[in-house]
């Protein structure tokens, strides 16, 4: 039996492939990389912004003329995006660590890990490992990788996300705040005697480098403590939607 | 010459159109529907008509690399799980699947798209001992892994299904024959 194949074909791609992988790693393609990155995210971001504005345009009374309608759309997206500045602003008054805004400018894009990628990078100062919050020092999660102009940032209901916290009751409860396959945030290692009600505040602990004490995570939304198990876990409800935030800052430290 | 030349500039724009598809599609939508991985299901699409022609498997390439830079994994891992799918499945189709019904086009997105994941989980696992990247989870990935391989391949069945009509109705081959039957 006769087999078609296109050896040559084959062996250019592969080698064509390894030759990419290898001027990568030795950094001789990181311009080119950075341009088509940037490239790619502006029009990400023209697609974000005319999605927003759609999304409001629903929203606001069809009575009015269109030219109207549009400008009101405009002046919401404004007042949002003033408001949530204004909060961002008064949290970086009273911290005691420089803020950078960043846009989320996509989500989730490899479906493996809940990433977000945000449009500073090490050119504006980030670091790996920097926190990422949410207006008032809402804590979404931590940066885990820069390039010149972008940063990855994995939320906190990502499997692998693991964030030192403390529980706001009696006992000042430590523990560990885990992401569950992106669709919960639970805190496990609390040990067994100590008293944990629904409602209580989590903030992070502050023992961890380059993240401060103080930033809130959520509220316990339920308490698991099996008389079988050495430790009692905390389910957490998030204090926001991370699906539904475009502003975040990151904090460095000073 | 001077259409050559038009037909790869139009071919570089489409194909960067299909990256940035391929991108929003991922960032805009919930998680059943993004799922639907267009790149494979696209090439997937155009080895299954002609897979004699090589061009196909380096703007596959082209379009791989250039994903696997918003992606958070380990830059070369994805890409080169999708370039040697590719590379199997135009073997297969040139060799085992020569029939082009649609049970055939359905098999080879099944075939396709685990033989894609599962070099993925091997190399993503492979990697995780060696360095210290250890978002291994295999529960995870099974569940999304076996949605995207269910979604993709239905599209591509179905697009399959809808794309031959036309094909065989505008292809200068199948119309050639058909005049000269009548």
């Amino acid at each position: 039996m006769r087999f078609y194949s296109f050896k040559k074909t084959y062996l250019s791609a592969i080698g064509l492939f390894f030759l990419v992988i290898l001027l990568h790693y030795f950094g001789y393609l990181n311009y080119p990389e950075n341009k088509i990155r940037d490239l790619f995210l502006v029009a990400l971001k023209a697609v974000d912004a005319k999605k927003q504005v759609t999304a409001t345009t629903a929203c606001v009374s069809s009575s009015v003329g269109l030219d109207n309608e549009i400008l009101t759309v405009k002046n919401k997206l404004l007042e949002q995006e003033n408001s949530e500045l204004h909060v961002q602003l008064n949290f970086k008054n009273q911290s005691h660590s420089n803020l950078v805004t960043a846009q989320i400018v996509a989500k989730n894009l490899d479906m493996v890990d809940r990433v977000i990628i945000l449009d500073k990078g090490t050119n504006d100062g980030i670091k790996k490992d920097q926190p990422v919050v949410y207006g008032n020092g809402v804590l979404i999660g931590k940066i885990i990788k820069t390039e010149d102009t972008i940063s990855f940032a994995r939320i906190l209901s990502d499997n692998e996300s693991k964030i030192g916290a403390t529980i706001m009751n009696s006992d000042h409860s430590l523990g560990i705040v885990e992401g569950g396959f992106g669709l919960s945030i639970k805190m496990v290692f609390i040990p067994r005697n100590e008293n944990i009600i629904t409602g209580d505040q989590i903030i992070t602990s502050g023992l961890e480098m380059g993240t401060p004490r103080g930033l809130l995570i959520g509220k316990v939304a339920a308490v698991e403590n099996e008389s079988y198990q050495p430790f009692q876990q905390a389910i957490i409800t998030p204090e926001i939607d991370y699906e539904k935030i475009n502003l975040v800052s990151i904090l460095i430290a000073k | 010459m001077k259409s050559k030349i038009l037909k790869n500039i139009l071919i570089f724009i489409g194909i960067n159109f299909l990256i940035f598809l391929h991108l929003n599609w991922r960032n805009n939508f919930g998680d059943p529907i993004r799922f639907f991985n267009i790149l494979m299901a696209v090439f997937l699409w155009l080895i299954i008509y002609n897979p004699r022609k090589h061009y196909n498997i380096f703007l596959a390439l082209y379009s791989f690399l250039i994903c696997e830079l918003f992606y958070n994994t380990p830059f070369g891992i994805e890409s080169f799980s999708q370039i040697i799918t590719l590379l199997f499945m135009n073997w297969v189709l040139l060799n085992v699947f020569t029939n082009r019904s649609t049970i055939i086009v359905f098999l080879t997105g099944i075939v396709a798209m685990i033989f894609y994941r599962l070099l993925f989980i091997v190399l993503l696992f492979l990697n995780s001992s060696f360095h210290n990247y250890n978002n291994f989870d295999i529960f995870i990935y099974t569940k999304i892994f076996w949605n995207e391989t269910i979604i993709t391949t239905g599209v591509l069945t179905l697009f399959y299904l809808i794309s031959s009509i036309f094909v065989k109705r505008l292809h200068p081959e199948y119309v050639i024959n058909t005049t000269r039957l009548i």
